[in-house]
């Protein structure tokens, strides 16, 4: 962690107009993501929120849990497919999953995990698993015949403007005499009726192999 | 039901304390208003609030505002109280639903203040200990740095910036998903 030498008390310096026992009341109450970040701003802010005791207050005020890493494209020999970490760093939560699933994307609180073509949707502040439909689309469905293998990859993003989860999901598929790739995304309303929507493919092959961002206009 | 008791609330009710503001001005209150503030209650616990209570951090400007968050949610903390106790039907719980409604837009109202006097009423709900006005208007800030970059900030509230290029670069590097 680079904690800058020479800390000083937080908002001691000149010129800061936000009072130093009000900062601190006001940085407990904001996300970690924000917090993250505006260690930038200046050495007191940086020292603050590198602060243990800073992160333990902000912990107990904001349970949901904060960072997901450790994870691999496979599972390790215990079984866990992702570590769930908080602001210090410390392992708060460890995932496991059954042999053959791997971590395909995270985003906020959910972490999606597959095997083969199935993804499950894991929400890591309630521990809630949310099961994907696995068939697909009625337009794609012709080719569940001439397909020898499908390998699948998902992405799982938010849209700012709705707030509403969408999966991307593309599936490789390798017959006789083709190869190609289906796009199809569905959208997580709350119902249990969700259904994958057929995309138009991009011109190019697309791996979404590491967990991936892009702009959710290209595919909402 | 309700009438048991009644007349040690008159009596509590009737019991007031005297709050003097950092340029001497003087505030009658209820001890129902004042106590929502934590500070207060311990003094009138331990018996030292005979002749006033001097809140020498605290001017007679955000004082005033301070009393006024104090009764209007001191009202509702009775109502709540009441609605526990003596009244269950669903007349009640409509004119309480209401009631909430009230607080809130009171409580919209009452944030539509300048930064520095928002400040000022941060740091006297800090002061005195008033949980909720302390809650309201530290949310109030932090909604509004929400999202914003540490340039923003630093814009916002006046911050000179005392790092050196190497760690902000470092701090950028380390932090780096919270700035995508």
């Amino acid at each position: 962690m680079a904690t800058p030498s020479g800390c000083s008390e937080p908002g001691s310096q000149s010129g800061v107009l936000l009072p130093g026992d009000a900062q601190y009341e006001i940085l407990l109450r904001l996300p970690a993501r924000d917090l993250c970040r505006l260690r930038a701003v200046c050495r007191p802010w940086c020292c603050l929120l590198s602060d243990p005791h800073f992160i333990a207050a902000h912990a107990g005020r904001h349970p949901e849990l904060l960072v997901v890493g450790g994870c691999d494209t496979f599972p390790r020999n215990d079984g866990i497919i992702c570590d769930v970490m908080d602001l210090s760093g410390r392992v708060v939560k460890s995932v496991r999953g059954t042999d053959d699933e791997w971590v395909t994307s995270i985003h906020l609180n959910f972490v999606c995990i597959s095997t083969g073509r199935r993804f499950r949707l894991l929400n890591l502040a309630t521990g809630a698993i949310f099961a994907l439909p696995e068939e697909l689309t009625e337009e794609h469905a012709a080719h569940e015949r001439d397909t020898c293998r499908f390998h699948a990859e998902a992405a799982f993003w938010q849209v700012p403007s709705t707030g509403v989860y969408k999966v991307l999901r593309v599936l490789d598929r390798l017959s006789n005499d083709h190869e190609g790739q289906l796009y199809e995304v569905i959208t997580l309303n709350g119902s249990s009726h969700a259904q994958w929507r057929g995309k138009k493919p991009p011109p190019y092959t697309v791996r979404l192999s590491s967990p991936v961002r892009f702009r959710h206009k290209m595919l909402s | 039901m309700a009438s048991a008791g009644s007349g040690d609330e008159k009596a509590a009710a009737a019991a007031m304390i005297t709050l003097i503001s950092s340029d001497n001005e003087k505030f009658e209150v209820t001890e129902a208003t004042a106590t929502l503030s934590q500070t207060i209650r311990h003094m009138i616990e331990d018996g030292c609030t005979d002749g006033g209570v001097p809140l020498p951090n605290v001017t007679s400007k955000i004082l005033a505002r301070v009393i006024e968050y104090c009764k209007k949610h001191a009202t509702a903390a009775a109502g709540e109280e009441g609605s526990s106790s003596s009244f269950s039907d669903a007349a009640f719980l409509e004119v309480d639903r209401a009631f909430l409604e009230e607080l809130e837009e009171f409580d919209d109202a009452f944030l539509e203040v300048d930064r520095a006097t928002l400040f000022d009423l941060i740091l006297a709900a800090n002061y005195l200990d008033i949980k909720g006005l302390l809650n309201l208007t530290c949310q109030k800030v932090a909604d509004s740095v929400k999202g914003k970059t540490p340039e923003q900030i630093r814009e916002m509230y006046n911050i000179v910036n005392d790092l050196t290029p190497e760690e902000e670069a470092e701090i950028r590097r380390e932090t780096q998903w919270a700035f995508e």
